[in-house]
């Protein structure tokens, strides 16, 4: 089945200003909500104020309740979850103290501002590497310590990934209102189902009588994967004093109190046999999870470890994931999700054992490749498809020849394999014919990828109908009885096969319904980099990236390759200019747009991007996810286009000064 | 990120606004650098003094360019006046900010401003502008005054002291300038830049936040070569990498501007 790559049909309305995001939804009447928040990343406070419009910690026991932590599976956690409101000490800044509620936005911040709180400031933790462990994870497979000991060659390195934050161009936020015992929450989020689960959990009641309505969303990058911590707290004033109210993130408030991404000190051996196959590798992740576990914060590290060996058939392999407890916010999945950090590990570490070892790093890697599929790794993951050597040699084909270099400017290039879980779980889609319309309602929600356009597209398909006359419902908890959401790349694999199923089951005489089940498909890349160095400043350019892609069967190109496009510019942002900074006494001070630098369009290099087409066997659109593999696969070939141009490895951002620097 | 309230008065004339200038009053004059203060809260002005509704102009009398306060920076940059006869104005401006703020950020605004860090001020300092100011006395006598930059930038504002305009003189016949910056990204605050006038026996050299390289420019006279030169202007910052940075831009800068 293949689909043309036709206009994203959400365009005309979300360009055109059409669109409705969550501060654009009209309800009459609205209280605004505010947050005190904690100017300390470390004390103990006393909260003095109350009042009818002021919610604290001990107004809201009993009636909220934090977020249940659900680890992956072998990974213990201290039971620490995400308070509602700090109660007697505060453990980040940001961290919400008190909700206020007032007739405006601005009112609510004369009022938030008015609350009375005394602090007495402690010792912060800021190094993870002194943080008390919160959580610990460790697996081995295979002959660790006996293939290290008979290696010709043994090559370790020591990696530091920043913490990074998501910045959606949309900032989080929540409207609540109650109506005749049913409460009804919108939701800046990347699923509907999820949050109402998290809200019935939260609030202590039903499912069935809360809907989650998510309207358009503007960027989510996983960070509105994670329900705030404060939207219950929307849901509770709003039942509590029969009103709605409205919370609407703004950009501080995103900075400070959003989760982050990425924040993993890293350290990979690998061990050599004198022809440059790996015999084995020895990886520690040290995770700056911050003061709290949200239900998401244990993932990223350990899928960090559990793709460590990346591309690469590696016998036996040892991972420890320790997870630790800071006074910063906490971290959550990001873009990739603990797949950036591993590709970042690996990839940089076969680059520094090209080096010491006198090889090539291209055939190093090819000296090690995975080549057979299905592959189980030595941990116990199966990559189901790829192509890798087919990527990597596209690649190399893309770069071409670098020109030669202007006086007093490096050049280097780099390359870099990238292998992605995607998908997993289920989905749930239905499709039915109503009056003259197709309608397909989808457990998947959109925050900008072009699901509607895919959907219809899936559906016109399979019915044989004009795209024109479907219509795609997502992001409505009432609209279907089950859904999932959009993480984890998975909508054109798990969405995308349900809507696929779901319109067979019409075909077939059924109701049009479907549920669709998979275990997670393995999407896989080869991206290469060329990074210019201008020696007398340290001033970095990135002059040309390529990203070669298999996620299986492309449904539509168009949308796959601005999937590409967006998460490699969000990976070279990480690469040069973006990192989330905390000074000795765990004040963050990148918390403006001033501060932390995203990249501009001014900042995007020459691109050319390629898929190579190994469909998955597990669904029957034989898809695979697409929607991180730009995270995941250009930032370690920037960092070895770099290594390869000033003649050793840096982690990131690529500052000038810090370039300069090492280039002394 | 809602300031603290404020009232706000709009004025047509700068008489208007020197008397809306009351204690504990701020000038707004696009806001692109005193909003997001306000929207923090860090300043806390009991009234804003809005003098955008001004009339701002460039014109050109006798060879010479006055830019009214008030004139935004997209104006600036869009002058055909200024890209013909002061085109390191318009080399400058864009690296102000983005197009969305330089379309409400007003030229007198960023010289008022006194960031160190701000371009604009970097590229008058080296045209020899002058600034034009009015204030008013205990007496409540209006006083007009024309200041000259100092070495390092236009004149520090006193309170209840107001930038009308700009004035900058010709520059020599054949000049040729150029404007050289660094910054993480485009757009941000700039680390270094460095904005450079040449012509016969001329030479203007100003570095960002430190005003002008007078031995750099004494050198250029004296048939200094730009890398020479440029290692002079780098004596105005601390700092290895800043003047690392200093060095390479000036020198790029004089470069383009026509010095081997």
């Amino acid at each position: 089945m293949g689909v043309a790559s036709t206009l994203r049909r959400e365009d005309a309305r979300l360009l055109a200003g059409r669109g409705q995001f969550l501060d654009d939804v009209p309800l009459p009447g609205a209280l605004h909500m505010a947050f005190v928040r904690s100017p300390h990343a470390h004390a103990r406070l006393n909260l003095k104020g109350s009042g009818a419009f002021i919610f604290t910690a001990a107004d809201v026991a009993g009636h909220v309740a934090p977020a249940q932590i659900v680890p992956p599976p072998g990974l213990t956690v201290e039971p620490v979850p995400h308070p509602v409101l700090a109660d007697g000490v505060v453990r980040y800044v940001g961290q919400p103290v008190a909700a206020v509620v007032a007739e405006s936005r601005a009112a609510a911040e004369d009022l938030a501002e008015s609350v009375e709180v005394e602090y007495e400031p402690l010792p912060a933790v800021v190094d993870p590497r002194a943080g008390d462990t919160m959580a610990r994870w460790e697996k081995r497979e295979g002959d660790v310590a006996g293939a290290f000991a008979r290696a010709a060659h043994v090559v370790r390195t020591e990696r530091v990934i920043p913490r990074l934050a998501a910045v959606p161009m949309e900032p989080r936020g929540a409207l609540a209102v109650e109506e005749d015992g049913r409460l009804t929450v919108w939701s800046s989020s990347q699923s509907a189902h999820r949050p109402r689960a998290q809200l019935a959990q939260s609030l202590g009641r039903d499912e069935a009588s809360i809907r989650v309505i998510v309207p358009d969303v503007g960027g989510a990058f996983g960070s509105k994967g994670t329900l705030p911590v404060e939207t219950p707290l929307v849901a509770f004033a709003a039942s509590r004093l029969g009103r709605p109210v409205r919370w609407t993130e703004d950009r501080y408030e995103n900075f400070l109190s959003a989760p982050q991404g990425r924040g993993v000190r890293g350290w990979v051996e690998l061990g050599f046999d004198d022809e440059g196959r790996i015999l084995a590798l020895r990886g520690r992740v040290l995770a700056d999870l911050g003061a709290y576990l949200l239900p998401s914060t244990p993932m990223p590290p350990h899928t960090t470890a559990m793709l460590l060996a990346g591309g690469y058939d590696i016998p036996a392999v040892e991972v420890i994931v320790t997870g630790a407890r800071t006074h910063k916010v906490p971290t959550a999945p990001y873009r990739g999700a603990g797949r950036p950090e591993a590709s970042y590990l690996i990839e940089t570490a076969l680059d520094e054992a090209a080096r010491r070892l006198g090889l090539d790093p291209l055939a190093l890697r090819r000296r090690n490749l995975v080549r057979s599929f299905p592959h189980r790794t030595a941990l116990g993951w199966t990559y189901d498809s790829g192509a890798f050597e087919a990527c990597l040699d596209r690649a190399v084909d893309l770069i071409g020849d670098v020109e030669p270099q202007e006086p007093g400017v490096l050049v280097g290039v780099g390359f870099a394999l990238a292998v992605e879980r995607s998908g997993g779980l289920h989905e749930h889609a239905s499709v039915t014919r109503e009056g003259d319309e197709v309608v397909v309602r989808a457990g998947s929600v959109p925050s900008g990828q072009g699901h509607e356009t895919l959907f219809a597209q899936l559906a016109a398909e399979r019915l044989g109908v004009d795209p024109a006359m479907v219509r795609v419902i997502t992001g409505d908890s009432d609209a279907l009885a089950q859904g999932v959401g959009s993480f984890a790349s998975r909508t054109a694999t798990m969405g995308g096969n349900a809507v696929v199923a779901a319109a067979d089951d019409l075909l077939a005489g059924g109701p049009g319904v479907a549920r669709f089940e998979s275990d997670q498909v393995f999407t896989s890349g080869a991206y290469a980099a060329v990074v210019e160095v201008v020696r007398a400043t340290g001033e970095v350019r990135l002059r040309r990236l390529v990203a070669v892609d298999d996620a299986g069967r492309i449904l539509h190109p168009r949308l796959a390759e601005g999937q590409v496009i967006g998460g490699a510019v969000q990976g070279l942002g990480a690469m040069l200019s973006e990192e989330v900074v905390h000074d000795a006494s765990g004040q963050p001070v990148s918390a403006s747009l001033l501060d932390y630098a995203l990249p501009t369009a001014a900042e995007i290099p020459e691109f050319a991007t390629a898929f190579v087409e190994s469909p998955s066997p597990l669904n029957p659109l034989g898809v695979k996810g697409i929607g991180e593999s730009g995270t995941i696969g250009a930032p370690p070939a920037i960092a070895n286009a770099l290594a390869a141009a000033i003649g050793r490895h840096l982690d990131p951002p690529y500052t000038a000064q810090r370039v300069w620097e090492a280039l002394r | 990120m809602k300031p603290a309230p404020f009232e706000y008065v709009a004025v047509d004339s700068w008489d208007a606004a020197l008397e809306a200038l009351t204690d504990g009053a701020r000038v707004l004059a696009g806001g692109q650098s005193l909003v997001p203060l306000l929207n923090l809260r860090l300043v806390r002005p009991a009234r804003l003094v809005d003098v955008t509704p001004i009339v701002g102009l460039i014109r050109r009398t006798d060879g010479v360019l006055r830019i009214d306060a008030t004139v935004r920076q997209a104006t600036l940059e869009r002058s055909r006046i200024v890209a013909a006869h002061w085109p390191l104005l318009a080399q400058a401006v864009r690296h102000v900010g983005h197009p969305a703020t330089r379309s409400r950020g007003t030229v007198g605004g960023s010289v008022a401003h006194a960031d160190p860090r701000a371009e604009l001020v970097c590229a008058l300092t080296a045209l020899d502008a002058r600034y034009e100011t009015m204030a008013r006395t205990l007496v409540e006598r209006t006083v007009r005054d024309t200041v000259s930059a100092t070495r390092t930038g236009p004149p520090t504002l006193g309170p209840g002291e107001l930038l009308t305009g700009i004035v900058i003189p010709p520059l020599p016949p054949g000049a040729k300038t150029a404007f050289a910056e660094h910054a993480r990204t485009h757009g941000s605050f700039a680390e270094a830049a460095a904005a450079v006038v040449l012509a016969e026996e001329h030479a203007a050299i100003a570095i960002l936040g430190a005003g002008r390289a007078t031995a750099a420019e004494r050198a250029l006279l004296d048939g200094a070569s730009a890398a020479e030169a440029a290692a002079l202007a780098a004596d105005l910052v601390d700092g290895d990498h800043p003047r690392a940075l200093v060095t390479e831009l000036t020198r790029r800068a004089l470069v383009e501007a026509g010095r081997a």
